[in-house]
């Protein structure tokens, strides 16, 4: 166990620029191989993030939001999230985003085409990250 | 008199084309700032997938064969991506890619190499296809609202040309943003991807989850898109930044034809008040006579 006075930086860089960062005392984040979570003194990691939530303590508090797919490199002392999507809980509607998410899977299986071509995949993207979204609404 | 009123009238539509300009001007320079946000907001994101991707190629490349849009091959076809605007009146913003882009053109077709051209902006594509260029590929529209979607459709495109052995290599033609008042034409290599070469100390002992390769799957394709999304975003501001110069140059010209036109004027209707008097004076003294 590191020290507890030990922090991590945890920044979360998008195309549309430094969403969040800060300093926490433990990450936990969504990888394609499932949830992992970080605190400091972390071996270097990089691993693929898939959609999902990504909860962090910053000054005692949980606080969670939720992440796009992309990338994520954590080191001893920092966290590194590079992603397309990053929404904070605060400021997402469960309501809103149970109905997103019912339309975007009901594109779903209505949609007859190759699940392997660009729009399949755009629609499976899409009904990812709403369920990302509402999760994240949701997480406490 | 008909001298006058033309001066008159000249005056009048030279100050109409000065709102115009100055019009212009503004909304240029407005779209310059939001442009100017647009990119350094991308900045640390695209810096920091070249770093991500830079050490997994690192990692990987001593090891078995590397991912296809690493392969070097012996080039034969090329592909030059132009990025000009969909709009003109920017000062020379265009015609310096356009003669950047011919100039690598025929200097590659001396080579011997088949050139074929995917452009992005309709100035661009106009100049091409009036000269008989091969146009694989045209894009228009992308400057209005730049997305990386939009970006990554046009990277899907070229990543599937290379990988089918249909281009050996491809270049980015666009205006890189230097300040409002520059702009430098730059020619970028983007296809084979050169991954950076690391420090050691830089380098760490990672641990990759799920493993390299699967992390490269993503990370090149990911790495091309915001490529061209940054080389979209470049262009614009400077596009913007272009016009601003231009159309700032245009009234301030304005001003001047507008100050030298209204001397003319004044000089013609004093010649003409003269010629007046002289006629009154003249026929006063005949009647005395």
């Amino acid at each position: 166990m590191a020290n507890v006075d030990a922090q991590l930086t945890l920044e979360v860089a998008t195309p549309t620029g430094l969403a969040l960062s800060t300093s926490v005392s433990s990450v936990q984040a969504p990888s394609v191989e499932g949830e992992f979570g970080v605190l400091p003194g972390h071996l270097p990691l990089l691993a693929a993030l898939k959609a999902g939530v990504l909860s962090y303590v910053e000054g005692g508090e949980r606080k969670f939001a939720a992440v796009g797919p992309g990338f994520v490199e954590a080191g001893p002392r920092s966290v590194l999230l590079l992603t397309n999507h990053f929404a904070p809980k605060e400021g997402l509607d469960a309501n809103a985003l149970r109905d997103e998410l019912q339309k975007a899977e009901e594109a779903i299986r209505t949609f007859t085409g190759d699940f392997e071509s660009h729009e399949g995949k755009e629609l499976q993207k899409a009904a990812e990250w709403a369920r990302a979204r509402l999760d994240a609404a949701t997480a406490h | 008199m008909a001298n006058l009123k033309q001066i008159r009238k000249r005056i009048g539509s030279v100050k109409s084309t000065q709102k115009i300009t100055r019009a212009m001007k503004l909304v240029a320079a407005a779209r310059l700032r939001r442009a100017q946000e647009n990119i350094t907001r991308l900045r640390p994101y695209a810096v920091k997938t070249m770093d991500v991707l830079s050490s997994v190629a690192a990692r990987i490349s001593s090891e078995e064969a590397p991912h296809p849009l690493l392969e070097k091959r012996k080039i034969e076809s090329v592909l030059l991506v132009v990025l000009t605007s969909d709009r003109g009146l920017a000062g020379a913003f265009n015609a310096n890619i356009e003669k950047m882009a011919y100039r690598r053109w025929k200097e590659l077709e001396a080579e011997g190499k088949d050139v074929k051209f995917a452009v992005i902006g309709r100035k661009g594509r106009d100049f091409l296809q009036r000269r008989g260029a091969n146009i694989v590929r045209e894009i228009t529209g992308v400057f209005e609202d730049p997305t990386l979607e939009k970006a990554g459709e046009i990277a899907r495109a070229i990543a599937d040309d290379y990988v089918a052995q249909d281009l050996d290599a491809c270049y980015l033609i666009y205006n890189e943003f230097k300040s409002a008042i520059s702009q430098q034409v730059v020619v970028e290599s983007l296809l084979p991807i050169v991954p950076r070469e690391l420090d050691p100390e830089e380098q760490g002992e990672f641990i990759y989850e799920p493993n390299e390769k699967a992390l490269l799957e993503t990370l090149l394709p990911l790495y091309l898109e915001v490529e061209i999304y940054r080389a979209v975003l470049e262009s614009v501001a400077s596009e913007h930044g272009a016009r601003m110069t231009a159309m700032d140059a245009a009234t301030s010209n304005a001003s001047d034809m507008i100050d030298k036109l209204t001397l003319e004027y004044n000089r013609a209707r004093q010649a003409a008040i003269t010629t007046e008097l002289m006629e009154i004076i003249g026929g006063a003294e005949a009647l005395k006579g």
